[in-house]
């Protein structure tokens, strides 16, 4: 046997063996038509080395037109064989590309949905069906992929807006993105939707639930809102403390002289009781900046027990002669008076805030204006829903027959700043108050109304078993004094009546509207003055410097520091740059005479 | 002397020379593909002796020719082998 024999024989028993091997581990990991194709190969190489084994061992030569046949198809094989790899090689990374699609789509955490844009024979958009959608889609959604892929918006959806179908037709047939915020109502939550078109006639929409960052702004802007409130509120203290020195020194010019004339006029002269309304609406008007003060500064208020039905029948004759006569006004009041734990000037304000708006309400046509007091008991049902404590409560209730309120607007009546009239002709401001006020006093107000019917306010307020404290008797007969004293205001007016006033006690005065001047007469003679009254805010020298400048001349002086309203000064400021004695205006002649007497006399408040 | 079903094998197997070399990229990614090629090439490379030897150099390249048949069906076997009962080259496909 010579070596190519051996060889062939070699290559005969190799190619059988890769065969069997192939054979035997059919089911590996190719495709099967690589495995027939490499089968074949094997087979067709076992049988030309067969031949050859004849041919070259001399056997026979009748197999080499055979051999000849196999030895072309040999190549060719191959080639097949090396074509099926490839195919199976594409086959293999199309599966691995969509099955990381798979995994892309279905792992994300916004939703995905896939859909085909349906158009009619004008090409306009008139539905879209469901191609694919994710987990997150059904998640966010609430719609399963199996029960809507293949179906339409309109089957899904059916009272989906029309708009969307015309958007996503848009993007499907121009290819164009587009980017934007949606509320979906049914849903009750906010999303951002990315919609691309992958090919012409789909579309893509992507969308994230943004609904937290969407509560989040929401809750921001509500912030700042409340923020610019309260920037404005301090704007108002700020312009109230601004305008209240001016308002007060008027008002002080006002009250001194009504009283003044008020002690010239005898009793039996009418005048009287006009100059007795005066000061009475002066005294009102102080209290009304107080009030506008604290609401705007959250001071202080002075709540009291005190008897309801006084202050509303009192406020009932203020507004009778205020209101046109073409308003009826009912009141229903009861004899005997409940007590409540209120600041009476407060309960004024709310009162008239309220008739105010009824009678306007009811102006034009006329109508009726009723007022009504009650008291209750507030179990859970009643208490709940107006936040209220149960026990028992006094309920005001102020009716009109007006044109009512629209029920968009009814929810906004109270926020400050909101107003249904006219620029200038109303700040918005009325009912906030009324609210805060009723809100201080532990109270709750509720508002019914119908558009053309009319309009009904209920103020719960809650009783108090504490008996109220009987007002102060002014002491008809005044302390006075034969002192003197030195009286300092730069307002003329004030000046002139202060002189008077303090004459008429039996003191002797001397008077200017120069604190320089004051203080070089208070220095020619230190001692020639038992008492110093001086105003704060004046041009030149302050009054607190004019205190500390006599203080150094004669330090035991006593003084008094009088003004309309600083934000620098009260008592306790007063105490502390050495003052005796603090007057806010303004005052009535009774606490000038009172305190003037207390100081002369030593006792410091 | 040259025999015509050997210039017909010698066209078809450069034909498939060619082809691997073309999309040589994709043929690397077939399971111990180093293996197949070379075996291919032995294939190859006794057909090139065959014609050859028509030529000159009868006897020894004639001797070569049948070994290169030799070495390519064993390296198939090889081949085989490694890719049925688990070779660590080449895609799983």
């Amino acid at each position: 046997m010579n070596l190519i024999v051996i060889f062939d024989l070699i290559t005969f028993c190799t190619s059988l063996a890769a065969l069997i091997i192939l054979l035997i581990g059919w089911k590996c990991a190719l495709s099967r038509d690589v495995k027939l194709l490499t089968a074949g190969l094997f087979v067709f190489t076992s049988l030309y080395s067969f031949c050859l084994v004849l041919e070259w061992s001399g056997i026979t030569q009748v197999f080499d037109p055979f051999e000849d046949l196999i030895g072309a198809l040999i190549p060719m094989w191959w080639a097949f064989i090396f074509y099926s790899f490839l195919q199976q090689l594409v086959s293999h990374d199309l599966r691995e590309s969509e099955e990381r699609y798979r995994t892309l789509i279905s792992e994300m955490l916004n939703g995905f949905a896939l859909h085909e844009i349906m158009v009619d024979n004008n090409h306009k958009p008139y539905d879209y069906r469901f191609l694919e959608v994710n987990l997150a889609f059904e998640e966010m959604t609430g719609l399963q992929g199996v029960d809507i892929v293949g179906k339409t918006i309109l089957e899904v959806l059916p009272k989906i807006e029309p708009h969307w179908i015309e958007t996503y037709g848009e993007v499907a047939l121009t290819e164009k993105s587009i980017r934007f915020e949606n509320y979906s109502q049914e849903l009750d939550k906010y999303f951002e939707v990315l919609a691309y078109s992958p090919q012409k006639g789909q579309f893509a929409t992507v969308f994230t639930d943004i609904t937290d960052r969407k509560l989040a702004e929401e809750e921001r802007e509500r912030l700042e809102e409340q923020l610019r409130q309260s920037h404005k509120m301090e704007a108002i203290g700020t312009l109230t403390g601004g305008i209240a020195h001016d308002f007060n020194n008027m008002l002080g010019i006002i009250l001194g002289n009504t009283e003044l004339a008020i002690d010239d006029v005898p009793e039996w002269n009418p005048a009287r009781l006009n100059l007795e309304e005066i000061k009475i609406a002066s005294l009102r008007a102080k209290d009304v900046v107080r009030q506008l003060l604290s609401f705007a500064r959250k001071t202080d208020q002075k709540r009291k027990p005190v008897k309801i039905n006084p202050i509303i029948t009192d406020v009932l004759k203020l507004l009778r002669s205020s209101i046109p006569t073409s308003i009826e006004i009912r009141s229903n009041i009861p004899k005997e008076s409940q007590i409540i734990f209120a600041d009476p000037t407060q309960i004024n304000q709310v009162m008239i805030n309220l008739c105010t708006n009824a009678a306007q309400a009811v102006e034009e046509d006329g109508g009726i204006l009723e007022i009504s007091l009650d008291s209750m008991t507030l179990d859970e049902s009643t208490a709940q829903p107006n936040e209220l404590s149960l026990g028992q409560y006094v309920k005001l209730t102020v009716n009109d027959t007006g044109h009512g309120i629209a029920p968009e607007i009814k929810d906004r009546i109270f926020d400050p700043y909101f107003t249904t009239r006219e620029f200038g002709k109303g700040s918005g401001m009325g009912l906030a108050m009324v609210q805060g006020i009723v809100m201080n006093h532990d109270g709750a107000i509720t508002v019914e109304s119908e558009v053309g019917k009319g309009t009904t306010f209920n103020i719960f307020f809650p009783i108090v078993s504490r008996e109220p404290v009987p007002e102060i008797t002014i002491d008809e007969d005044l302390p006075t004094g034969k002192e003197r004293m030195l009286f300092v205001d730069d307002e003329e007016s004030i000046l002139k009546m202060g002189r008077q006033r303090l004459e008429r006690l039996g003191y002797k005065v001397e008077s200017t509207t120069s604190p320089i001047e004051a203080l070089e007469l208070f220095r020619s003679k230190p001692d020639q003055f038992d008492l110093v009254i001086t105003d704060l805010t004046m041009p030149k020298m302050t009054g607190d410097k004019l205190v500390k400048e006599i203080l150094n001349i004669r330090p035991e002086m006593p003084i008094i520091i009088c003004t309309g309203f600083s934000e620098k000064m009260d008592g306790e400021k007063a105490r502390e740059i050495g003052a005796s004695g603090y007057l806010e205006k303004p005052h009535e002649k009774s606490d000038l005479a009172r305190m003037v007497r207390q100081v002369l006399d030593g006792k410091n408040e | 002397m040259i025999q015509e079903n050997e210039i017909v094998m010698l066209i078809l197997g450069g034909g498939v020379f060619i082809f691997t070399l073309v999309c040589q990229m994709r043929i690397k990614r077939i399971p111990e593909w180093q293996i197949l090629v070379l075996g291919l090439y032995f294939l190859l490379a006794g057909w090139v002796l065959t014609v050859i030897e028509g030529f000159f150099w009868r006897s020894p390249l004639n001797y070569l020719e049948h070994l290169s048949y030799a070495c390519s069906s064993t390296l198939m076997a090889v081949w085989c082998w490694r890719v049925v009962f688990g070779g660590k080259q080449g895609t799983k496909l």
